[in-house]
């Protein structure tokens, strides 16, 4: 499903997101990314039971 | 990218709290308390309180910030009302 | 001069940390307000003068894409849909 954000494909990508995490956030890293964790999950799972189709069909912004 | 995505978060951060004017793209406006502005998107999330108990929140997109134009400074009591909006317990709602 | 240069040689990170600070808190902040907007009826204004209300869901990480319930489309009600966050302007969710 292309409506996901994709992370590139690495060996290690949860540790490689971290550090990246840690860039951005320092000490808040491990919270910031617990609360995205937790809101990807909401996205992901309900895109998967839903199964919802993009709209409009077209972008209207081309 | 347009100069609103382009600013770093300490500049984003100097709006916290005070009441704008957001010029939309295709002759949108908006107008609100600033709560945040998302770094990632450059999203930015107003409070305006139509009657004295409701609030109503709205997201302007990164990408469609046109302008940002500050009207007023928020006073203590404003800064205190607007961070009682999303208490620390609502990131619960995200919890599976 | 010698002195301020011996201070950023000493902490160089400092900017850094502010930055990273600023960034966290309006990111938090962000995240609780889409906590807070799920479930919640929401109305999007989109690119070329589309309006619609739907029942806020979720976004994904960078909010590229909006999960919404309950869509009222012009041609009747939709499920749940994914809007493009290019193609959404802003959109409003009242708080009780």
């Amino acid at each position: 499903r292309t409506g996901r954000s994709v992370q590139p494909p690495t060996e290690r990508p949860g540790e490689r997101r971290m550090a990246e995490m840690k860039r951005l956030y320092g000490a808040e890293a491990e919270k910031i990314q617990a609360m995205e964790a937790a809101m990807q999950l909401i996205f992901d799972r309900n895109c998967d039971k839903k199964q919802p189709k993009y709209w409009p069909i077209i972008p209207l912004k081309l | 990218m347009n100069e609103w995505q382009k600013k770093s978060p300490l500049e984003w951060e100097t709006y916290l709290n005070k009441l704008v004017k957001v010029a939309v793209i295709e002759k949108h406006e908006c107008e609100g308390w600033v709560l945040t502005v998302d770094p990632v998107s450059a999203s930015i999330v107003l409070a305006t309180f139509p009657e004295n108990e409701s609030v109503s929140i709205s997201v302007v997109l990164g990408h469609a910030v046109e302008e940002v134009e500050i009207l007023k400074e928020g006073d203590d009591e404003m800064e205190q009302r607007l961070s009682c909006i999303f208490a620390p317990e609502e990131s619960k709602a995200y919890s599976p | 001069r010698g002195r301020g240069f011996e201070s950023r040689r000493r902490h160089p990170a400092r900017g850094e940390a502010e930055a990273q600070r600023a960034r966290a808190r309006l990111r938090r902040r962000f995240l609780r307000a889409l906590a807070a907007a799920r479930g919640r009826p929401a109305r999007f204004w989109l690119r070329a003068g589309v309006r619609v209300d739907a029942t806020f869901g979720a976004a994904d990480r960078e909010a590229a894409a909006l999960l919404v319930e309950a869509l009222r489309t012009p041609l009747g009600l939709q499920e749940a849909a994914l809007l493009r966050g290019p193609d959404v302007l802003c959109f409003r969710f009242p708080l009780p």
